[in-house]
């Protein structure tokens, strides 16, 4: 007694005494980028210096550039400077890649020509007319080798040899001085000058900066590259100079004319509506008006539809507009189809009802969008006029008519499939015949799903080069495994969100052989996390039969190619969901044709069904010793459960202890109990936390439609008021009563989680005097004294 | 007898002594302190007297962060608050250098060395930049003159000099800033260890969040004299059913359950505030800093739900998010009474020292103007 007192002090206390509110959360939420849908993504070496700009829930793209146009332009110049025949690989090798001490080093040991033997550049470089060249090359290396000993963001601090670099620092500049103004060709003057205002700029003398550009360089030419990177030097200057407005109109022109400093430009740029207005005044062109005013519009989240328009009738031709429309047609992307593809709450469905209310946001703004989305249809048709038909906009209308759900029109505007396309608009164009077969009147037919899959595998192979995006795919998958419901087909539904997620998270590089919650590697519960949630029994059969088929269709070879379940494990599941459907009897014959070994080799049965089903762990410990380790299996433990409630209905001696012993076993596997592994497969801190919704919103979890037992306990209330209404035995009374109260606190309290203020605080149904006719029993003597919070019940 | 007399009389006199030794010692009070958190902002003058109004005499300066570069696969230094912000500074000062996790999970054990020589190497750079200002500013700045020949510059740049050397002298404290975990607690520990062998004249101290309070067993106990416990981030704000993720009564209550912890610990009080935006019951991200003022002032735009949660009323971009009709705006924060009745908690179970600091996160005249600086002596008064 004593014995059983001290753990029964602990285990009771403990349970009825750390009832937290919540666990915080510690697990990663997904939003914004990692769920957003989006299957327009043509991003054409044209708008490839607007990169960082591409639309993105986070605040930019990326911190850098992709394009390359800057940097061909540069070598392009070297090239026509020295030798038209000089190949442009070669200069890149050394503008670009060699190291500076390495080029140094070989320099200083003659040894550049035999290092880099047949390098048309260095050929050129080394001949005797050309060694002013070679210096300026010198000397932008010594620069390139000071950034990048600053580029350790240590050195600061720790640097031995930063004085060293100071020294170096203003050795150049003094060099610099000297030698800009001298009498030298245009070429080297220009570079000499461009090097010479940016390391003043870097020592901060803006107004030397300023001033060496405008004796060197002036904004209204663009003849060279260095032009636009060196403009960009002097337009911060002139900012942190004060003179705003200047500034920001060089930086608008900067921004037009270059790739590598847009991102900088833009974030320097002031977008206030009076600043704007005043630099638009100093714009001499429309391409420069053009440019300001996409400056203002080109990261904004919002509606920019007004603006583009504006920029489209000052300059009919300006390169932006692709750019700008793709972002307004990715924001309805967003808008529309983030919600109706994914958890975002509530579906906006095409064919629902909608209810009329003064709180009906998601209404109001659906239809916000939708009127939009017409808008910009109709300014898609004036920019695929203007453009002459180009098959970019082809493809951009295509696409908005399929947002508008006016799948014929898309298809009659969409290149043929067959069409010769350049291949960024080759995969768009299969992209939207993809989505067109995904209509509900399309996938149900043999054929289109047959060219569905062909598309899909298309598409996967150009993904596996990374020529496709992930989130694309994702994209796709998330539309298709809506398209299955539709056609009420849960099993393809799972398969294709199961699909979506593996595109979804292989962009983070996530292996998803991590991905097991079990420590047996065979057990992978994250490949039934799908069917657990939405499958109904009868579907675990059609997905046995999907995995043993042989003689897919291209659409099923596709969803075949993720990693399955094994047949015991859907078998198992099947089990469970038919348990948890009231179909006691099948889901006893269905785990009994599964091994004894099965339960011990795979997940974690092990550590969950051991425990004495007859005893709810909250009223009595249990020794490690005694755990029943015999039979862990779920058709043993279901048979005791069917031979249990015959008994206890079966009239007849003790029919009141077995019914308080079936009573216990539906409490043991609820969710408060010690085998609630039965029919279920992780548990968390909330009821509410174990519906994990799954693809999106409208797709309704299954996993606790047997709540009414699992989380609300009903049956076990049942059987514990039947012994109440009818045992002759104290004892039993007692604990059945005892029970009562138990399951009413927790009920209570899962029902009122996050009651904070406290509106809905707990009344004990059993206290005082009730208690007084079993203070007598030795049960009630040993919860009198073991549990503080019986105790005060009973003192109430 | 006279024996006797002589022991009464020096028992009393021990008694009085003792009396009197303890109404001293009751004068003494708890530094009120600070944190200075942006980065883009210094203190100026008029921060610097709503400070003295409060009696607040010390500061926690942010001098950078540690981070991890995924790309470089390095950490990083990130500054924090520039010297040249600031046109006041107060007379007590205690560095700040926050390390993420991150960089402890991604370095080995063999690493803390270097690792420490770097964040030593970082921190006197820090130090040397906000002590010269120092003295910039009460040395030169202040200074009143009309004619600029009239003054011995030499003798205010020994002035300069001095301040900034009496500046480092009483403020060589770094709170390194960690919310270890289990698992790089052993770095963590071993990293402060080498910042004391390299700073030998610095006092090293470290923070301590709630959950390392409560499960200090689990935690560990970092090897220094003082900790700064940090009472406050007690939810997921991403969570729609977390009613406050910085701070309420209950959830203080949830964590510092003993009086146990086994080191001094000085005390951090949350008096900042945000919103929680969620779009269709998902979470679309944090606004920050926010006032319940600014949301109530604009029911053009925040339409009131109820005491903490907003409603916008039409699609707006604000900073670089597109708020939609519809979006529920969640403010979370601390008010004036709540704040009291946590600090009274945080007096009750922790007892901090009489040396503790009792300090304020963050400083902003918004957070300020927001809980009263009447109720702000009220807090700091718990403590003394």
């Amino acid at each position: 007694m004593k014995t059983f007192a001290k753990y029964s002090i602990f285990l009771i206390s403990l349970i009825l005494f750390s009832q937290s509110k919540s666990s915080f959360a510690c697990s990663y939420t997904e939003y914004g980028e990692d769920i957003r849908i989006s299957m327009f993504r043509i991003f054409n070496e044209n708008m490839s210096g607007f990169y960082p700009f591409k639309y993105n829930a986070h605040q930019y793209n990326a911190c850098f550039t992709i394009s390359s146009k800057d940097k061909q332009r540069n070598i392009q110049e070297w090239i026509q400077e020295l030798n038209p025949s000089i190949r442009s690989n070669d200069v890149e090798l050394i503008l670009y890649k060699c190291d500076p001490t390495l080029f140094y080093n070989l320099y200083n040991n003659n040894k550049l020509q035999s290092f880099f033997k047949g390098n048309t550049f260095i050929e050129e470089l080394t001949k005797e007319k050309n060694k002013d060249i070679l210096q300026y090359l010198l000397i932008s290396k010594g620069i390139e080798y000071l950034e990048e000993f600053h580029s350790d963001p240590w050195v600061e601090y720790v640097g031995k040899n930063y004085d060293f670099n100071s020294q170096l620092n203003r050795s150049i500049l003094e060099h610099l001085e000297e030698i800009v103004g001298t009498d030298m060709n245009p070429f080297l003057q220009q570079r000499y000058a461009f090097q010479y205002l940016r390391m003043l700029f870097q020592n901060n003398d803006y107004y030397g900066c300023k001033e060496v550009y405008y004796t060197h360089f002036n904004p209204n030419k663009n003849e060279t590259i260095l032009n636009p990177w060196a403009l960009h030097y002097c337009a911060i200057a002139e900012k942190e100079s004060g003179d705003s407005i200047e500034a920001n109109y060089h930086m608008a022109l900067v921004f037009d004319r270059c790739d590598d400093k847009k991102l900088r430009m833009y974030m320097q740029f002031n977008r206030s509506q009076s600043m704007i207005n005043q630099t638009l005044a100093l714009a001499k062109t429309p391409q420069e008006k053009a440019a300001i005013l996409t400056m203002t519009i080109v990261n904004n989240p919002g509606r920019t539809l007004s603006t583009v328009q504006e920029i489209a009738s000052i300059d009919p031709g300006y390169y932006a507009l692709d750019f700008l429309l793709l972002r307004e047609i990715n924001k309805l992307e967003d808008w529309i189809l983030t919600p109706s593809l994914t958890l975002s709450k509530p579906t906006v469905l095409m064919d629902e009802e909608w209810r009329d209310g003064p709180e009906d946001y998601l209404r109001k703004n659906y239809e916000k969008d939708r009127a939009y989305l017409k808008q910009v249809i109709l300014f898609g048709h004036k920019m695929l006029s203007q453009s002459g038909n180009s098959d970019y906009m082809k493809l951009a209308l295509a696409h908005l008519y399929i947002l508008d759900e006016q799948n014929s029109t898309a298809l009659s505007i969409l290149p043929n499939a067959e069409a010769s396309l350049p291949t960024v608009l080759y995969k768009q164009n299969i992209i939207e015949q993809l989505i067109l077969l995904s209509s509900k009147e399309k996938i149900t037919f043999f054929n289109n799903r047959e060219d569905a899959g062909k598309l899909f595998f298309l598409l996967d192979s150009l993904y596996q080069k990374d020529q496709v995006d992930g989130m694309t795919m994702y994209s796709l998958c998330q539309r298709y495994a809506k398209a299955m419901t539709y056609n009420n087909d849960n099993v393809r539904a799972a398969l294709f969100l199961e699909m979506g997620n593996l595109y979804q998270y292989s962009e983070w590089n996530y292996d998803k052989k991590d991905m097991k919650f079990s420590i047996n590697e065979d057990f992978n519960y994250y490949t039934l996390n799908y069917f657990d949630q939405i499958a109904s029994a009868d579907d675990m059969d059609d997905l046995i039969t999907f995995i043993q088929n042989d003689g897919r269709n291209q659409f099923d070879s596709f969803l075949a190619r993720q990693e399955f379940a094994s047949i015991e494990q859907c078998t198992e599941l099947k089990g469970s969901k038919l348990f948890r459907e009231g179909r006691y009897k099948e889901a006893l014959a269905v785990w009994e044709s599964l091994d004894d070994s099965y339960w011990l080799d795979n997940g974690e049965f092990q550590y969950y069904l051991k425990h004495n089903i007859f005893r709810p762990m909250d009223l009595y410990s249990e020794s490690e010793s005694n755990l029943n380790m015999k039979r862990i299996n779920k058709a043993y433990i279901m048979d005791l459960i069917l031979d249990l409630e015959e008994k206890a209905n079966s009239p007849g001696r003790r029919q009141d202890l077995y019914t308080l012993k079936l009573a216990h076993v539906w409490f043991n596997v609820s969710y408060y109990g010690n085998s609630w592994m039965l029919a279920h497969y992780y548990k968390s801190c909330s009821p509410d936390n174990e519906i994990s919704g799954v693809g999106f919103s409208s797709l309704n979890s299954v996993v606790q439609c047997d709540s009414a037992n699992y989380i609300y306990l009903n049956k076990a209330r049942e059987l514990y008021e039947k012994v109440v209404a009818e045992s002759n035995d104290k004892e039993l009374k007692v604990e059945a009563l005892v029970m009562l109260q138990y399951t009413d606190y927790l009920i209570h309290y899962t029902k009122y989680r996050y009651d904070w203020d406290n509106e809905h605080p707990y009344a004990p149904k059993y206290t005082g005097n009730f208690w007084k006719e079993y203070e007598e029993t030795d049960f009630y003597h040993m919860m009198y004294i073991t549990c503080p919070r019986f105790e005060a019940y009973v003192d109430m | 007898m006279r024996t006797l007399t002589i022991i009464k009389f020096s028992l009393l006199f021990v008694l009085f002594s003792a009396f009197t030794l303890k109404s001293c010692k009751q004068t003494e009070r708890s530094k009120r302190s600070v944190f200075l958190w942006k980065t883009n902002e210094g203190l100026k003058e008029s921060d610097q007297k709503t400070l003295e109004s409060l009696e607040i005499t010390h500061t926690y300066i942010r001098f950078g962060d540690i981070e991890w570069n995924p790309v470089f696969q390095r950490s990083e230094p990130i500054e924090g608050a520039d010297s040249w912000d600031f046109d006041a500074m107060s007379y007590y000062s205690t560095a700040v250098i926050f390390i993420t996790n991150e960089v402890l999970q991604n370095l080995e054990f063999p690493d803390m060395k270097d690792m420490a020589n770097k964040v030593a190497a970082f921190y006197n750079d820090r130090q040397d930049e906000f002590a010269s200002r120092y003295g910039r500013i009460y040395g030169y700045e202040k200074l009143e003159y009309e004619n600029y020949r009239d003054v011995d510059w030499d003798a205010v740049k020994l002035k300069s000099d001095s301040l900034k050397d009496d500046w480092s002298l009483r403020n060589n404290r770094l709170l390194i800033d960690c919310d270890w975990s289990e698992s790089t607690k052993d770095k963590y520990f071993s990293l402060l260890k080498e910042l004391k062998i390299i700073l030998r004249k610095t006092e090293i101290q470290s923070t301590i969040r709630l959950w390392q309070y409560r499960d200090y067993k689990l935690a560990g106990i970092p090897p220094v004299k003082r900790g700064l416990l940090m009472c406050y981030s007690t939810g997921d704000p991403k969570d729609i059913n977390t009613e406050n993720a910085i701070v309420d009564y209950a959830s203080i209550q949830e964590y510092i359950t003993h009086s146990r912890y086994p080191m001094k610990l000085d005390i951090a009080l949350p008096v900042y505030s945000w919103g929680t935006l969620f779009r269709n019951r998902e979470f679309a991200g944090i606004i920050s800093p926010l006032s319940i003022n600014y949301l109530e002032e604009n029911p053009a735009l925040f339409e009131k739900k109820d005491s903490i949660n907003f409603i916008i009323q039409t699609d707006t971009v604000l900073g670089n998010t597109y708020y939609r009709f519809g979006d529920v705006l969640h403010y979370q924060g601390v008010n004036a009474e709540e704040l009291i009745n946590i600090a009274k908690w945080v007096k009750k179970m922790v007892k901090p020292d009489k040396a503790a600091i009792i300090s304020l996160f963050s400083y902003d005249p918004l957070y300020f103007n927001q809980i009263g600086h009447e109720n702000i002596r009220k807090v700091f008064h718990i403590f003394n």
